[in-house]
């Protein structure tokens, strides 16, 4: 039964090939092959939790694995202050356990609805079919990366996701911003992605094998002394840094958010950056056997928090707002991560990704029908008639300011309980952002609700309209599912059989009654100056200029390319004129100096060489002469 | 079946290369499918040579011998181990891609054939010989034509670049016949067979500490690797496409086998004393390739700085002198050969179509030229180790293995890639994205028969990227008697 799972990683590559191998008069057909291989992989998701399958499924997990190298015969010896290591060949294979399944589910879920709702917004571009390849290329590298029983398998899928995200977001070659976001996309994601090689590398030299089972087992990190494993989860940090977008690697996916709008949706909301996430609890073990690598986690989860929040409620332009908004909330799972309670992230996590997808689609529509992104000109525009969309766009911003009874809620409140417990200062922080978000929230809300004027007639056909709404009211309910699954209500089913180790959260009215007050706050903040701002015809309060510079940070990146970066390329340009030219041309000089002199014997001459024969007779005379004794 | 497969390997391009000297000029098309039969040939052995070849044997396989000069010590005398016989494969499909990529040539056909062919020639005897004699004569037999391909059908710069070339392997091949000269001079030894060295003679350590370091200059010259590199990217980049794929591709490895064959078979003591300066040399030529591929507006030039990186990944994984560092460089020179030959032939296309490299003065050939702009990518991908891609594999290994010797050495190492990842993606930015320039509107994309030799290398790139097991088995044993001894 558990074999199955092979069909959840297989159809998507399958729709990948054979979208690719599809000729030119079939193209049309590639919308329908990615779609019918998404829709397998549900369907298998949704087999394993009938109750049948949950029987099999074990916390420790199953694995299906074959040998990919055979290398346990190779000796070496340790790093330093470690024993030598004993290799272990590598095996590469699937892996499936509470935790995986969770995971491959709501991707399974978000990819099958944005599928669906790309043939609506993508069929009729050009290049369709290759869109179609790569979203089943992400989705397959994605489920890999979940499903992966090594972690150097899981790094290979991960820079595969790594790969995908690059050809998603660079996908029309022919503007150059999008060529630009593709780039950047790829350089920060290989850079961070380079720091969990390292640690990996420094896993596998200490330890001998890199199986996910084995390495997060209860004895597996017994005896490693603590430089070694702070080290390592430092260097694998990093690669989490850059691929949940934490501050300062955040640049990409904020750009990544102007792409079209499905491809930003899949991106904000399962993969590459909730793959940080996923990583992050998966290897929690790793993570937790250094408390400065947890404080580390805590500290950069709760900056990029805090600064993406403050960011987001300044932004003009809703994609880039909800971007923003998307990192503040990996922000706040990297926090619960750090705070010891990965499960609660996890949950965040969940809810996060439905509701995400949701509101990154909807905002894809409000874009594309009015031609503009910016709330102010949108809300001018008159957004009101598009109820339905509007309706949606509505529902996923009321999940992500965390009102009750929505998804945003629990998960939050959830986080909120583990920082309270665990960390009391950075419970301020935490309360700090859900006032930050119940503001960009309803900032967005009240904005957009605010137009007055009627709205045009939408040019779409039927049945397309039915399809993303279809896909939209999905993305909803579940969202509002997903959020009452892990509650007290329902007996924290899912969080148990998440981690069957997690203390329950216990209901607690101050902290709920604190939560509501905050929220109520931002809302009617984001209420008095959003409405009287807009009555009064200039739109926004301006924004600090450092908000505006969004931090400077690509400025700092702008600094460190050019001014270190092309510097010491330069410097290197010098050195290697200096090889060139002096160690290289000095010789090669001198030679040819060295050729001219010799030259000057055989100029042609007759009264030179006549000169020469004179002084050589005169100097053979002469040292005859001397030799034997007559010249004395 | 006693069919000396090596022997007959070294003949194809020999024979071809006579047919092709009796063939009257203007007959353009026998030439070119004289060639590609040779070059069709000799893969067809190697991969029956690869089938043939027991990994499980560390002594030498395919062993022939026949007297040559015997009082002078001297005789023809090759064979393979592990360490040689992906060579000769990786040899043989280069050499045949790259005749299929350079059906173009229209200038002198005959005489750039017969310099080809003799280049090939050069470049399997030098992987097959166990003869410092007939190693230096082959190497010799392969610089030269190097010269002419360049000077005579190269494109940017080739008199400077061909002369410069040639000049630095003839330093590099001058030192290494010095030093064969010193072995044979000994007292015991008046011969030039490898083996026949290594069983009868022993070194001290202070003779290998002196004798090692020459044999490692020579074929660190020939390795272009830092600071003895500059030949390189200037060299590869004027060089005609079959020329620079093979030389690229296969010659430039030979240096680095030189090291692996001849300093550390030999002076095993020496290798492990100098390990810590060759380790430092090579990591000093992974960031300096990098960094001077960041400012290079010729793609060419990029590339040739960028395969200095990877040469002093191969060189660092050789100074590890651990298991996994030596399988490691030795599947990276296979990948990398691979990648540097697709690098190339997509260069070719490119350069003969638009008549420049200058990355600042093309654009938006994606919408011409898609086709190609794929195969880019891919061998870009493929350059910066990207998983799935034999590069990762290759480089996971020389990793492993340099942390374990050193771990900053390593770490430091692995962050050149970055900058890689930063320079390749910033030229195909450049190059295929954006606004299309006016004048390249007429541009043709590769024929479709053009792609086979490309696919050929991206299957054999995906290949050993999925399955890096099968590559490190036919290696493996030999590294390990190699590191025992």
């Amino acid at each position: 039964m558990l074999m199955m799972i092979w069909t959840v990683l297989l159809s998507p590559l399958a729709a990948f090939v054979v979208i690719l191998c599809l000729p030119r008069r079939f193209r049309i057909l590639a919308p329908a092959a990615g779609i019918a291989a998404a829709l397998a992989s549900l369907c298998t998701c949704g087999l394993f939790f009938l109750p049948d399958a949950l029987k099999h499924l074990t916390e420790q997990g199953t694995c299906y694995v074959a040998r990919w190298m055979d290398i346990s015969d190779i000796a070496l010896r340790g790093l330093p202050g470690l024993p030598a290591p004993v290799l272990q060949d590598i095996f590469f294979g699937l892996m499936l356990d509470p935790l995986n399944l969770a995971m491959i589910t709501v991707i399974a879920c978000v990819n099958f609805f944005v599928q669906l709702f790309s043939f609506t917004f993508m069929r009729r571009t050009d290049g369709c079919s290759r869109y179609f390849a790569f979203l089943s290329l992400l989705s397959f590298s994605m489920t890999g990366l979940v499903l992966s029983s090594n972690l150097l398998e899981s790094f290979m899928f991960w820079e595969l996701t790594g790969l995908a995200a690059y050809l998603l977001a660079g996908f029309r070659p022919e503007e150059p911003t999008a060529a630009g976001a593709g780039r950047k996309a790829f350089v920060i994601n290989r850079t961070a992605g380079l720091g969990f090689l390292a640690g990996l590398a420094l896993l596998f030299l200490g330890l001998g094998h890199l199986s996910l089972i084995d390495l997060c087992g209860p004895q597996a990190l017994a005896n490693l002394p603590a430089w070694f494993l702070t080290t390592t989860g430092l260097c694998l940090f990093l690669g989490i840094m850059g691929r949940s977008a934490l501050m300062p690697l955040h640049v990409w996916l904020t750009e990544a958010s102007e792409g079209p709008a499905p491809t930003a949706a899949l991106m904000h909301s399962t993969v590459p950056a909730a793959a940080g996430i996923f990583l992050l609890v998966r290897l929690f073990p790793i993570f937790s056997a250094s408390p400065t690598v947890l404080f580390f986690a805590l500290a950069a989860g709760a900056v990029t928090s805090v600064c993406a929040a403050v960011l987001a409620c300044v932004q003009p332009d809703i994609r880039r707002a909800l971007s923003y908004a998307a990192i503040s909330q990996l922000g706040l799972m990297v926090m619960a991560a750090g705070a010891g309670a990965p499960v609660f992230g996890f949950f965040h996590l969940i809810t996060y990704a439905l509701f995400m997808a949701l509101l990154f689609l909807a905002a894809g529509i409000l874009t594309q029908r009015h031609g503009t992104a910016d709330m102010v000109q949108i809300a001018q525009k008159g957004v009101f008639k598009q109820s339905f969309v509007l309706f949606f766009f509505l529902f996923g911003l009321v999940s992500l300011a965390g009102i009750p009874p929505f998804g945003g809620f629990f998960s939050k409140d959830a986080i909120l309980h583990s920082l309270s417990t665990q960390h009391p200062v950075f419970s301020v922080a935490g309360f700090v952002i859900t006032l930050l978000t119940a503001f960009y929230s309803f900032r967005l809300f009240f904005g957009l609700t605010a137009g007055q004027s009627p709205d045009r007639e939408s040019s779409e056909p039927g049945f397309t309209k039915i399809i993303s709404r279809f896909a939209l009211f999905s993305l909803a309910l579940l969202s509002l599912l997903s959020g009452f699954a892990g509650t007290p209500l329902f007996g924290e089913k899912l969080l148990s059989w998440l981690a069957p180790h997690t203390h329950g959260i216990p209901m607690n009215p101050l902290r709920w009654g604190i939560n509501s007050i905050l929220i109520a706050c931002g809302a009617a903040a984001a209420y008095i100056i959003v409405r009287i701002g807009l009555n009064r015809s200039s739109p926004m309060p301006s924004s600090p200029g450092v908000l505006q510079q969004k931090l400077s940070c690509n400025a700092l990146y702008a600094f460190a390319i050019n001014e270190i970066g092309f510097r010491l390329a330069a410097a290197c340009g010098h050195l290697e004129r200096l090889i060139s030219n002096r160690f290289v041309g000095g010789p090669a000089w001198g030679l040819f100096r060295l050729g001219g002199l010799f030259c000057k014997l055989q100029n042609g001459l007759l009264q030179h060489y006549l000169l020469v024969v004179v002084v050589v007779l005169f100097t053979v005379t002469v040292f005859f002469l001397t030799a034997g004794g007559i010249l004395r | 079946m006693n069919l000396p497969i090596l022997s007959c390997i070294l003949l194809c391009p020999t024979v071809a290369l006579a047919l092709i000297l009796i063939t009257p000029s203007y007959r353009i098309n026998i030439i070119r499918l004289l060639a590609l039969a040779a070059s069709l040939a000799s893969l067809i052995l190697s991969t029956v040579l690869m089938g043939l070849f027991d990994p499980q044997d560390t002594a030498m396989q395919f062993t022939e011998r026949l007297a040559w000069l015997p009082d002078m010590g001297i005789n023809y005398t090759i064979g393979v181990d592990g360490l040689s016989v992906t060579f000769v494969l990786l040899a043989a499909i280069v050499l045949f891609c790259g005749i299929i990529c350079s059906w173009a040539v229209g200038f002198r056909v005959k005489s750039f054939f017969v310099c080809l062919m003799c280049l090939a020639t050069g470049i399997f005897g030098v992987f097959v010989s166990l003869d410092l004699f007939l190693f230096l004569s082959f190497y010799g037999i392969a610089v030269l034509p190097m010269y002419l391909l360049t000077v005579l059908w190269g494109s940017e710069r080739k008199e400077y670049a061909g002369m410069k070339l040639v000049l630095y392997l003839l330093t590099g091949s001058a030192l290494l016949t010095v030093g064969c000269l010193i072995l044979y001079a000994l007292p015991d030894s008046g011969t030039f067979d490898l083996l026949h060295i290594k069983d009868s003679l022993s070194f001290d350590r202070s003779f290998q500490d002196r004798i090692y370091p020459l044999f490692c200059l020579g074929f660190i010259i020939l390795s272009a690797c830092f600071p003895f590199h500059s030949w390189a990217p200037d060299g590869h980049a004027a060089a005609p496409p079959a020329a620079g794929m093979l030389h690229a591709g296969v010659l430039t490895k030979l240096g680095a086998y030189g090291i692996i064959r001849i300093g550390i078979f030999l002076f095993p003591q020496g290798a492990a004393d100098w390990a810590g300066v060759t380790a430092t040399l090579a990591l000093a030529g992974i960031l300096y390739g990098a960094a001077m591929a960041v400012r290079q507006r010729d793609l060419g030039l990029m590339i040739g700085f960028l395969n200095i990186s990877a040469m002093g990944f191969v060189l660092l994984g050789i100074s590890a002198l651990n298991e996994l560092g030596l399988n490691g460089a030795l599947f990276q020179m296979f990948s990398h050969g691979i990648v540097a030959a697709l690098l190339f032939a997509c260069i070719g296309h490119l350069y003969n179509q638009c008549r420049t490299r200058n990355i600042d003065e093309l654009g938006g050939l994606s919408s011409r030229v898609p086709a190609l702009c794929v195969l880019f990518v891919i061998a870009g991908l493929a350059g910066l180790c990207l998983p799935g891609l034999s590069g990762f594999p290759a480089m996971l290994f020389v990793f492993w293995g340099a942390v374990n010797f050193h771990p900053f050495i390593g770490i430091a190492a692995l962050g050149s890639l970055a900058v890689t990842a930063y320079c390749l993606f910033t030229a195909l930015q450049r190059i295929f994205c954006g606004p299309l320039n006016p004048r390249f509107s007429e541009l043709r994309d590769l024929p479709p028969w053009q792609f086979f030799p490309r696919a050929v290398l991206i299957a054999a790139l995906l290949l050993f990227g999925i399955f890096p097991g099968v590559f490190i088995n036919w290696i493996q044993p030999s590294v390990r008697s190699l590191l025992s001894s």
